[in-house]
């Protein structure tokens, strides 16, 4: 597999489909003698910041926390999880619970649901 | 049957989808400034956008990627969002242009100033997204919009000289005014090609579930849909030249548009053109506000389709609403909204390779088109394209401080 052409930047869905994100970044596990391995994926915008600039993921994550942010490290998708690689990656892992989709869920419940006929 | 059917729908939404106040203004102000001598740049524009409808739908029914996806894959995420800030940016300031020609409709039907309308038609505008399906929004306003058909029939009516409307379709210099003459030539191209168009025609193929069993129709819709939407453009242009003209107008206040098909339909042709105006431009920024949202969405792996609830996608629903919101502002805070149009749409052709460069890449990557790359014609075509969109962007900027009056 072709990590960059394979992996990175592609969809991210759950066994049914549901969007989880896209693939922001890789861990990869090196061990001495043997084949570069992916530990993880990760999903977030400090994965994604920092493929910007370094300085402005520290920014934002100086400025998130002042603002009281909770959780703002990266969700990290062990690649055991990993069903399929084509036109999507498929995990297994359930949209409906996953840290991926927190703000999504945040800005459900605190703005979404409070605008009538959402 | 079904087939046809399909065809016929898409053919009919391509042509009321077409024109917006951004094509009727350009068409309107060259057709009064300059006669039919710049009819080639609305074929060409015209011929740039079929290639790039069919290549979008094409890209999508084989790959089943939308472009902002498959673009942030090839391309990584750093140009993605390069790209999603420039097309954000020109895309949000010609929404305001096509609010703002909603409003002119509503001025001109009721003498209230078009401020006052910029909060309805946000919310109208909002509403129908929040509320309505994909299929509402595409399918409903485009055939709303054939009323943009009249122009065609008006053209007709007022007996033009064919000959010298032929004469136009071939590009010709001019040597009186020839910065403002290639300004307008500039905003026509920006008004035909809009990435919006495209963007939007993508994701209806992946909403509609596209596959490759919808080549020839993705072909016949683009190639005919597209054909015709330029034609109505090209008819605005023909009665600018035979209406505005002679009256010594230049398609420089909206008022002067009220008069287009005054002289072929009498009162009717008033309403004909304010119906035009109205319905065309509130279908064009709800295209564009969804554009911007699934750009967003499909760039970030957002939750995003328009048949679904708001709340079962709230980046997609919040992102589209405050786009809406940003757009109206700008026809509340009282740009002129056709000072607004003709820059947006000269901006628009300036920032073109943005969006066409990585076509190329894409069209020719087996990974995404498999078995369907585009052939050698396809990518002169598509290589013309980036070529006169890249000459456009370097030219638009001196023309746009010298040439726009």
């Amino acid at each position: 597999m072709e990590l960059i052409r394979d992996c990175l930047d592609k969809q991210v869905v759950d066994p049914h489909g549901k969007p989880l994100g896209r693939v922001d970044g890789m861990v990869l596990d090196i061990s001495e003698g043997e084949q570069p391995q992916i530990a993880f994926i990760e999903i977030g915008a400090l994965t994604r910041l920092n493929r910007i600039s370094s300085r402005l993921c520290r920014s934002y994550k100086t400025f998130a926390l002042r603002l009281g942010a909770r959780e703002i490290e990266s969700h990290r998708i062990p690649w055991s999880k990993a069903v399929s690689t084509s036109i999507e990656v498929v995990v297994n892992e359930d949209a409906k619970q996953s840290p991926a989709l927190g703000f999504e869920y945040w800005l459900r419940e605190h703005v979404v649901k409070k605008i009538p006929g959402n | 049957m079904k087939k046809i059917l399909e065809i016929s729908l898409g053919i009919v939404t391509s042509v009321g989808g077409f024109l917006e106040i951004g094509s009727i203004t350009t068409a309107a102000q060259a057709g009064s400034q300059f006669g039919y001598k710049l009819l080639w740049a609305v074929a060409l524009g015209g011929l740039c956008i079929i290639f790039l409808v069919e290549q979008n739908g094409r890209l999508a029914a084989v790959s089943g990627h939308t472009l902002p996806g498959a673009i942030r894959e090839r391309f990584g995420y750093n140009y993605f969002v390069f790209m999603f800030l420039i097309l954000g940016i020109v895309s949000l300031l010609v929404l305001g242009a096509e609010i703002g020609g909603a409003c002119i409709a509503l001025e001109l039907a009721t003498g209230i100033r078009l401020q006052w309308w910029a909060i309805p038609v946000g919310l109208l505008s909002w509403l129908t997204i929040w509320k309505g399906t994909f299929s509402v929004i595409e399918k409903g306003t485009s055939l709303l919009g054939l009323v943009s058909v009249s122009f065609v029939v008006g053209a007709i009516v007022m007996h033009p000289n064919w000959s010298s409307v032929l004469h136009g379709l071939v590009p010709s210099g001019q040597s009186q005014n020839a910065a403002h003459y290639w300004f307008v030539a500039v905003s026509i191209l920006g008004a035909s090609i809009s990435p919006y168009l495209y963007f939007f025609y993508s994701s209806g193929a992946v909403e509609d579930e596209w596959d490759e069993s919808y080549l020839g129709t993705n072909r016949i819709i683009a190639t005919i849909g597209m054909s015709f939407g330029s034609i109505i453009s090209m008819s605005v242009l023909v009665l600018a030249f035979l209406v505005l003209a002679p009256r010594g107008l230049q398609a420089e206040n909206y008022s002067d548009l009220a008069l287009l098909l005054q002289d072929a339909f009498g009162h009717w042709g008033f309403i004909l053109v304010v119906a035009s105006i109205g319905i065309c431009s509130l279908g064009a920024a709800l295209e564009i506000t969804l554009e911007l949202a699934y750009l967003a969405a499909q760039g970030w792996g957002w939750n995003w389709s328009e048949n679904v609830r708001p709340r079962d996608e709230a980046r997609f629903s919040l992102t589209y609403t405050i786009v809406l919101a940003l757009g109206t502002l700008l026809v509340l805070v009282g740009i002129n909204p056709l000072q607004l149009t003709v820059f947006s749409m000269a901006l628009t052709a300036a920032t073109l390779p943005v969006s066409i460069v990585p076509f190329i890449f894409l069209m020719n990557d087996r990974h995404y088109v498999g078995e369907n790359p585009n052939g050698i014609f396809s990518n002169i075509i598509v290589l013309s394209i980036i070529g006169l969109a890249s000459v456009l962007a370097i030219v638009t900027i001196p023309l746009q401080l010298f040439g726009s009056k």
